[in-house]
């Protein structure tokens, strides 16, 4: 029973009841979107769907420390080394092998400057991206250093985009990173102005956690 | 009323979307065996694809060794990534092909436990009461079919669209739907019989 597909009659009603889950996680396009709205607006039956789906989601998202790589993928290195990457299906076309012959000497010798300088270019580029794509706690050593006066924040993650802008707003405040993988972002707020963005921010339902982020020096 | 959707979820895989470009780049060099591009985007996959693999193998001593056998095909294979999806659809895709295979190695089925889901309970500032409504709520999701706890984790954990799971999963857009729409069914189902509790 379960395997069987239903047969979705696209009634505004039941194109909104089946879109509901991507609706609420924002990833419909193409003005689905625009037509789940149009039918929440008069539909209580689906602003009510809405909610029970809002409340699966607020529950499946929840805050958990992200695994470390490290141990994993020593075990994967080595594998690495006997399984080398297939070559690509299609290669563009070549140029004639013999035309490097004809080179002139200094022209082949400009190519290999050249090749050097974009390989020590292309090194530089990516030893900083070495980290860029995994997730960092707070906590942890590789996490970027944030000035004393940052905050860290959770919001509620059903909580529209255009609220959080709201919240940050009234706060005076703007996110400077995250999220990190515990959905917390770091808030920098003027000089000054901590406790007072910390107050507002408590007071905001959609903040579900919003405190000083201690540096180093702190502790 | 306002009715308002939530932002893409911290562990999307297509949250990178400014940086699939990026992605694109580091995968042509895994093609020409740059092990420091693997390691990047290894390093850059592990904590969703973990959390991923938990959830659809559900058998914590076997995810780690999913997780590398899939990101090896990504290594042999990045060269045959043709750009017609997003890299992390691509690799969401190898991971569930590979967690498939993984679990039709196992002939008994995992009960429900508990233990699942203990690392992903609320912190201490929640209430008890949030905290077992949510335990249940996610015990509830453990009892379903691997195929409807996929797609309820890439919809409502990763963040994707129905049409990069029906990517991932390799089946039709109506099938992830139906999956969806039977899942919630059965979860408003439990809702209701526990209201009292909720």
């Amino acid at each position: 029973m379960m395997g069987r597909v239903l047969s979705f009659a696209r009634s505004p009603h039941q194109t909104t009841q089946e879109l509901l889950p991507w609706y609420l996680n924002g990833s419909l396009g193409g003005g689905e979107a625009e037509e789940v709205e149009e039918h929440l607006r008069g539909c209580a039956e689906c602003r009510s769907e809405l909610e029970a789906v809002r409340l699966l989601h607020s529950a499946y998202i929840v805050s958990e420390l992200p695994p470390d790589a490290g141990a994993a993928l020593d075990k994967l290195r080595p594998r690495l080394v006997e399984a080398a990457p297939a070559p690509r299906p299609r290669r563009p076309a070549r140029r004639p092998a013999s035309s490097a012959g004809l080179m002139p000497a200094w022209i082949k010798f400009a190519l290999a400057v050249q090749f050097a300088m974009i390989f020590a270019l292309g090194w530089q580029v990516l030893q900083p991206d070495r980290t860029a794509l995994a997730y960092h706690t707070l906590a942890s050593a590789s996490a970027p250093q944030h000035a004393a006066g940052s905050l860290v924040v959770v919001f509620d993650p059903a909580a529209p985009q255009r609220e959080v802008a709201r919240v940050l707003r009234l706060a005076g405040g703007r996110i400077v990173d995250g999220p990190t993988a515990s959905n917390g972002f770091i808030v920098a707020v003027s000089p000054g102005s901590l406790q007072a963005a910390l107050t507002r921010l408590h007071e905001e339902p959609a903040v579900v956690l919003a405190e000083p982020l201690e540096t180093d020096k702190a502790r | 009323m306002l009715i308002g959707r939530t932002s893409k979820t911290a562990a999307d895989p297509g949250r990178t979307a400014d940086g699939s470009a990026a992605e694109g780049v580091l995968l042509r060099r895994i093609a020409a065996g740059d092990r420091l591009a693997f390691e990047t985007l290894y390093r850059g996959y592990f904590p969703r694809l973990t959390r991923f693999l938990e959830r659809v193998v559900r058998r914590p001593h076997v995810v780690e060794e999913v997780l590398n056998d899939a990101m090896l095909v990504v290594w042999r294979k990045a060269g045959s990534f043709n750009g017609q999806s997003k890299v992390s659809t691509w690799i969401f895709s190898i991971a569930y092909r590979k967690a498939l295979k993984a679990i039709g190695r196992f002939d008994e089925p995992v009960e429900s436990d508990d233990r699942d889901f203990e690392s992903t309970l609320p912190g201490p500032e929640d209430t008890l009461m949030q905290k077992q409504r949510w335990a249940l709520l996610l015990q509830q999701i453990g009892r379903m079919s691997t195929e409807q706890r996929t797609v309820i984790e890439l919809t409502y954990y990763h963040g994707c669209a129905y049409r990069e799971i029906a990517q991932i999963m390799g089946c039709p857009v109506d099938t992830v739907k139906t999956r969806m729409f039977h899942a919630r069914k059965r979860l408003r189902q439990f809702l209701s019989e526990r209201a009292g509790e909720f």
